[in-house]
């Protein structure tokens, strides 16, 4: 038995195993692994990193401070400008900006989406009523890790709640029967069929991405979706026992059930 | 008889002294006990575990979570845990990965069976969030020097993948 090797094998594993600190797991791969020296640094965790560290520390893949496995690393140091401000850090030449999750951006509210329903506030029961969320890009100013940013929000799924205990998520927010040239009471990728009469409150969120800018003119992805608040849509369901006309008696009062 | 029985005593009592000596050595788990005969055979291990992985990786379809389980069954620790968190979280926002990682090449590195140095190109990988938009760093380098540590497992190739992590190498290409 050759003691000795399993001896110095032990106290270099021991040696050699600190919590992975530049870790480069597979999905990290794919989209970025800042490359280190052989496993011997020390992350700063909390999805930030420190500017003006030396490359090899920023990374923000695997589980020392991977908050997404989609972070990207260091930009390419920006150019050297005079730097007046008061932000500016006048002891680093070289500022790294951080890399942003969308924890980080808790205290950037997107808007909610506006949204509307076709029968207005209405619906049949087992007839698809139309749901329409709005929602567009926004911007919003404001302080995040220290810097001066402007955050941009990019809508890019709907989820709807219908208030019946069903929800759906599309990537459209919809549009209205006469929109898509559909016929009213057609189902459209955001309807949805109430299976009994009553009293609905459904709810629809946007799902954002985000970027942003620190002032540099590029618009620096953030890993995760910022999900809105719910806007809030009432639905009164009722059971239609004669049959669906074209118009309402509103358009067409001399029209049949008016 | 009379011979025999202080014979068997004293057998009795060396094994129980042995079996003492065991028992007192507690046995961490980064302990190896060495299960390859020789360093080949350990270094073969090594590689046929990282070529495993990367093979699972491969096989990766971010929408169906199941195909995560070979990847974690190759690693183990918190790198489990790193993979775990971030296939998940891909999976929920919806990205989509394509392209194959290719290992160009697998050498030793250290102590055979523990660690061993591979160049990976990822140079075709494709990852796009859910709406479409490349969520690969224009900083990616086209082949990664991957610096790989194992530890010890009782199933498999006998090992499993501790730590994986990119370092500069004048070896890859």
């Amino acid at each position: 038995m050759r003691i000795g090797t399993i001896v110095v094998t032990i106290a270099a594993l021991l040696v050699s195993l600190p919590a992975s600190a530049s870790s480069c797991a597979g999905p990290s791969s794919w989209s970025y692994c800042d490359v280190g020296t052989d496993g011997s640094q020390v992350d700063v965790g909390a999805g930030t990193t420190t500017p003006g560290s030396s490359g090899s520390s920023n990374s923000q893949g695997g589980a020392g401070g991977g908050k997404g496995g989609g972070g990207s690393g260091t930009t390419p140091p920006a150019p050297e400008e005079e730097c007046e401000s008061e932000l500016c850090r006048p002891l680093y030449t070289v500022a790294t900006l951080p890399d942003v999750t969308a924890e980080d951006l808790r205290s950037f509210v997107p808007a909610v989406p506006a949204v509307t329903g076709e029968p207005l506030g209405l619906g049949v029961v087992g007839m698809p009523t139309n749901l329409v969320a709005a929602a567009s890009v926004q911007l919003k100013s404001g302080p995040l890790l220290g810097y001066d940013v402007t955050v941009r929000f990019t809508p890019t799924s709907y989820r709807f709640d219908h208030g019946d205990g069903t929800s759906r998520t599309t990537t459209t927010g919809g549009a209205s029967w006469n929109r898509l040239g559909l016929p009213d009471y057609t189902a459209t990728p955001t309807s949805h069929v109430y299976a009994a009469a009553g009293s609905y409150r459904a709810g629809v969120r946007v799902v954002y991405t985000a970027a942003v800018n620190f002032g540099t003119g590029t618009w620096r992805p953030v890993t995760g979706t910022v999900t809105s608040a719910a806007a809030f849509y009432d639905v009164r369901v009722v059971e239609v026992r004669t049959g669906l006309v074209q118009r309402t008696c509103a358009e067409n009062p001399p029209g049949p059930g008016c | 008889m009379g011979v025999q029985r202080p014979a068997r005593i004293l057998v009795v009592a060396v094994f129980a002294a042995l079996l003492a000596g065991c028992a007192a050595d507690p046995v961490p788990e980064q302990t190896p006990t060495p299960t390859f005969s020789t360093e080949a055979e350990a270094f073969a291990a090594a590689e046929a575990t990282y070529r495993a992985y990367v093979d699972a990786l491969n096989q990766v379809d971010l929408a169906d979570p199941e195909t995560f389980e070979s990847v974690y069954a190759w690693t183990t620790g918190e790198f489990n845990a790193s993979e775990r968190e971030s296939l998940s979280r891909m999976h929920a926002d919806g990205w989509k990965v394509d392209g194959l990682s290719i290992i160009k090449s697998v050498e030793e590195r250290g102590v055979a069976g523990e660690s061993l140095l591979a160049c990976v190109d990822v140079s075709g990988v494709t990852l796009v969030d859910a709406a479409g938009a490349s969520q690969v760093s224009p900083e990616r380098p086209s082949t990664y020097a991957m610096s790989v540590k194992f530890t010890q497992a009782s199933v498999g190739t006998g090992l499993l993948i501790a730590d994986v992590t990119a370092v500069e190498s004048s070896s890859c290409g």
